[in-house]
């Protein structure tokens, strides 16, 4: 580990590392400050800048964009009731009747000082869990990587939109998608009907289309909405005595989100009502949840911030994203040349040192911005929407080029795009879809080898142990939701026959 | 089914803006429909996919060879889709209505579809920078900015910035 700092620390002295966190720093508050725009659209966009630059500044940028990006989505969301990240949604259920309060500054502080609590606590964690990870996945071969693909896949589907079925559907579908291209094991190309596609579908081209332009062509539909205006911008006071009466809310918030993101598939959001709810059954004043209790802010904030290190772990150890921003991080580590997963440590020591220190040192740098920096991000989300519309389309379409440098590469961005406009309007979510390009190959190449290793014989994936174990626990995961909606149902129909009056 | 309506903004401003804003229209899917829609339209790619796949040759030698994966995500797909069509007509004949989107400005986001579509064509024609040029402007007509000096400044400026950072710094040939 001492050797792997090293690496880390020397690829710090470089300045354009140090320019690149800073500079991820503030895209990442801008990216995370503007509703719309996630993390993971936000890093999409920053891929075509990194291809000139050396896999540790690009690595190093990009997590900046994540962690900040996390973090100031609670800005609007307090302010203005506008989440910037979906995560920031429970924050506004009680930083935004603090705003109207007048307490503004209070909340913001808080948010701000409970997220660099949460990102640090979370970062030491994943320093010292990651390498206990990443022995366990050393021991991995072909059956247990297809087993914890299925895991994973599982985990994706039922925790995607409010439809299992939807879920189900759009992971089918990206799957089906990862088979084009050619064949991983035979070399035999596979529905190629374009030499474009000989290498598969473009992984960012998709990634940019169906996160980043379907959302364009959603933000047309209120491009005519005003911005709303600002009464007051608060003065922010950075009393780091705020924090001392939400020390055990913190670190109880903290171990929810580092374990919650550890979870391939589960996010941020997930980790935030977690923590929000268990903060609620502790709180000495449950009742006033909602209508601006502080302890609400910082349950939300530190674990949906200590959630984004948590991610980071199967990632880094096991090559699985947790959701979809490391799944445009292992897109950008592959345009260098660069594979996450066990081998990472010792091939490519500087790159998960350099996210540990970076997650670290950019956190000081952070918490500035967000203490004095409120003024300027609060004038940003009043940039009208049209201007960010046309602004982030043009971006997506020279972004995409530029990683190809093929025309090619947009008609697929531009395909994706509608196709994931069309998707969101009949609630089929694009997350499952992205994170199924990632995981398909992976799932495809691995069973077929286990096989071909096995002799053809199908029990080998619930002969290891490592695999018999993943598939149950994906079979629980994937049957558990069914079981809960039948009995809601069935409870619903027993009220509803019991008070007929009330049921409608 | 399009429909005009005064659509209430941000609960914040609306009191301020709902006279001075022209109406909106906006289309409403209700949710058996659209899952019908979505549920046909997977399961046609599924079928190619199947037919596809079973036309492609086997060289393997093993159980699983590359037709086959293909072949049971198909099938797998081809089930979720008839499913969702399935559960969308037991909906309709239960009445039991579902979520509804909406559509507000259908008519933008076509247009926008559109430009989106023309944008490669242009870019193939024309080359990037003119290419570039009509398009950004005729977006930020389409997304109501209607300003010349802004719509002016944002091209130029991004022109600008695509010269500098992606042509001369990152060195991306350009068409």
């Amino acid at each position: 580990m001492l050797e792997g700092f090293t690496a880390g620390l020397a690829a710090f002295s470089s300045w354009q590392v140090i320019a690149g966190l800073f500079a991820g720093v503030v895209v990442g508050y801008l990216v995370g400050a503007l509703p719309g725009l996630s993390a993971g659209v936000g890093m999409a966009l920053l891929i075509p800048f990194t291809f000139g630059l050396d896999p540790v500044v690009s690595v190093v940028m990009l997590i900046a964009v994540y962690m900040a990006s996390e973090y100031s989505g609670a800005i609007p969301a307090i302010l203005v009731n506008t989440p910037g990240e979906p995560s920031a949604a429970i924050t506004a259920l009680d930083g935004y009747p603090m705003r109207k309060r007048g307490e503004a500054g209070h909340a913001l502080t808080l948010s701000i000082l409970g997220s660099a609590f949460g990102s640090v606590l979370s970062t030491i964690l994943l320093i010292f869990s990651v390498s206990w990870m990443t022995k366990f996945a050393l021991a991995f071969g072909p059956a247990e990587y297809f087993a914890l693909a299925v895991l994973g896949l599982s985990l994706i589907s039922t925790l995607s939109g409010s439809s299992i079925i939807r879920g189900f559907v759009a992971l089918l579908f990206g799957l089906l998608l990862t088979t084009i291209g050619t064949d991983p094991v035979d070399g035999l190309p596979r529905f190629v009907f374009d030499d474009g596609f000989l290498s598969g579908v473009p992984f960012v081209s998709a990634l940019i289309g169906l996160f980043a332009l379907s959302e364009v062509l959603r933000m047309l539909e209120t491009t005519d909405e005003p911005t709303t205006p600002m009464r007051d911008i608060p003065g922010v006071n950075g009393q780091l005595g705020l924090m001392k009466p939400h020390m055990g809310n913190m670190v109880r918030s903290t171990f929810i989100g580092y374990i919650v993101g550890v979870i391939p598939g589960a996010g941020a959001t997930i980790a935030s009502i977690v923590a929000y709810t268990v903060q609620k059954r502790l709180s000495k004043d449950p009742d006033s949840f909602g209508s601006g209790n502080p302890e609400g802010v910082v349950a939300a904030e530190t674990s949906n911030n200590a959630c984004m290190p948590g991610a980071l772990a199967p990632m880094l150890a096991l090559g699985i994203p947790g959701k979809a921003s490391t799944a445009v991080l292992i897109g950008a580590l592959a345009i260098h040349g660069v594979a996450p997963g066990p081998l990472i440590f010792t091939q490519h020591p500087e790159i998960p040192y350099s996210i540990y220190i970076s997650l670290l040192v950019g956190m000081p740098f952070m918490v500035l911005l967000g203490l004095y920096g409120t003024r300027l991000w609060v004038r940003l989300t009043q940039i009208p929407r049209g201007v960010i519309a046309a602004i982030v389309c043009a971006v997506c379409l020279l972004g995409t080029f530029s990683e190809s440098k093929d025309i090619f590469s947009i008609w697929v961005a531009v395909g994706f795009g509608i196709i994931g406009y069309g998707l969101s309007k009949v609630h089929i979510e694009p997350a499952p879809i992205i994170l199924a390009l990632v995981l398909g190959y992976m799932m495809e190449s691995n069973f077929r080898r286990a096989l071909v290793m096995s002799g053809d014989e199908m029990t080998v994936f619930v002969s290891h142990p490592i695999s018999a174990i993943c598939l149950a626990i994906s079979l629980i995961v994937f049957v558990l939701p069914l079981i809960q909606t039948v009995r809601r149902r069935r409870r619903t129909a027993v009220k509803a026959a019991a008070y007929p009056g009330k049921a409608a | 089914m399009v429909r005009d309506k005064a659509i209430p903004m941000n609960l914040a401003d609306h009191v301020m803006h709902e006279d001075s804003l022209p109406p909106a229209k906006e289309i409403t899917i209700r949710s058996e429909l659209g899952d019908i829609v979505a549920g046909l339209g997977l399961a046609g790619i599924a079928a190619w996919f199947m037919v596809e796949a079973i036309r492609l040759p086997d060289y393997s030698g093993t159980a699983i060879g590359a037709a086959d994966f293909p072949k049971g995500l198909a099938f797998l797909l081809l089930l979720g889709a008839l499913g969702l069509v399935g559960g969308a007509v037991l909906r309709l004949a239960t009445g039991h209505a579902g979520e509804s989107s909406t559509i507000r400005r259908p008519l933008h986001v076509l247009i926008g579809a559109l430009l989106l579509i023309a944008f490669p064509l242009m870019m193939s024609y024309a080359g990037y920078y003119i290419a570039m040029g009509i398009f950004l402007t005729a977006f930020l007509y389409l997304a109501d900015i209607n300003r010349p000096l802004l719509v002016g400044g944002c091209v130029a400026g991004f022109l600008l910035f695509t010269k500098i950072i992606f042509e001369m710094i990152l060195q991306t040939p350009l068409p």
